[in-house]
């Protein structure tokens, strides 16, 4: 016999499925943002259904996001600083506009 | 803009760290490392071709395939060194929010070659120091027999 959370375990695929579909739409059809706004709470929404979902099966620990970070690995990030520093240099060539971000 | 973009980088940064080197390495943790780098990658890298749907270039959509497969390759090969998911949420946001001001400004849709180069010596580099690390580094998640 299924318990009530096997039963309903099909929604762990079908919420992230329905709102990667039909999310954005959702909250357009609140027509209280646009635009960026509407795309950061979109993006937002589905940081917490990610995040709600490893808390409530228990998989927190298991994709990474509760434990300790190990901080000595830090000096192994060294391709990534040098492409963000560079990245960030040359905003300063190509200023932001009102055409573009 | 610039804070409302910030938010942006750090959402998306959140979303592709959790699924991609959080929920499908973990999906993947009974094969073999490279198998698990391998496939976290390239999905990850397959997923960005969606940016044709943007209106890129095809060659600028195929750069960027490549230049993800080789930040992906980086990432799940520092993911598995370390049980935390923040440094490389905290790497991705950088990278995509310094993305967002500095090619979303210069809003280029065709490839030149300063961006030719721009993205592929980094990729290199990437896959050079996933090579590297991947032979003398030690994973400290060991996979599940």
């Amino acid at each position: 016999m299924k318990t009530r959370i096997q039963r309903f375990k099909f929604l762990n695929i079908a919420i992230p499925l329905v709102y990667l579909f039909f999310g954005k739409q959702m909250i357009a059809s609140l027509d209280f943002v646009t635009g960026l706004e509407l795309l950061i709470i979109y993006k937002w929404g589905f940081v917490f259904l990610f995040i709600a979902g490893a808390a409530h099966f228990n998989k927190m620990t298991e994709i990474g996001l509760s434990n300790e970070v190990n901080t000595s690995l830090i000096k192994l990030y060294w391709p990534f600083v040098l492409l963000i520093t560079y990245q960030f240099f040359k905003i300063a060539a190509f200023p932001i506009t009102a055409n573009g971000f | 803009m610039v804070f409302k973009l910030g938010l942006l980088a750090l959402a998306v940064a959140l979303i592709e760290e959790i699924f991609f080197r959080g929920i499908l390495l973990y999906w993947f943790r009974k094969r073999s490392y490279w198998q698990q780098i391998f496939y976290s990658a390239t999905i990850f890298s397959l997923v960005h071709s969606l940016n044709l749907l943007s209106g890129f270039d095809i060659f600028i959509v195929a750069l960027h395939l490549f230049a993800a497969f080789a930040i992906g390759t980086l990432l799940a090969i520092l993911r598995l060194k370390d049980k935390s998911l923040i440094l490389v949420i905290i790497t991705h946001a950088l990278i995509n929010y310094s993305d967002f001001l500095f090619n979303g400004a210069r809003g280029e849709r065709l490839l030149t070659i300063p961006m030719f180069l721009e993205w592929i010596v980094p990729s290199i580099i990437f896959l050079a120091w996933s090579l590297y690390l991947y032979r003398k580094e030690k994973m400290i998640t060991e996979p599940e027999s």
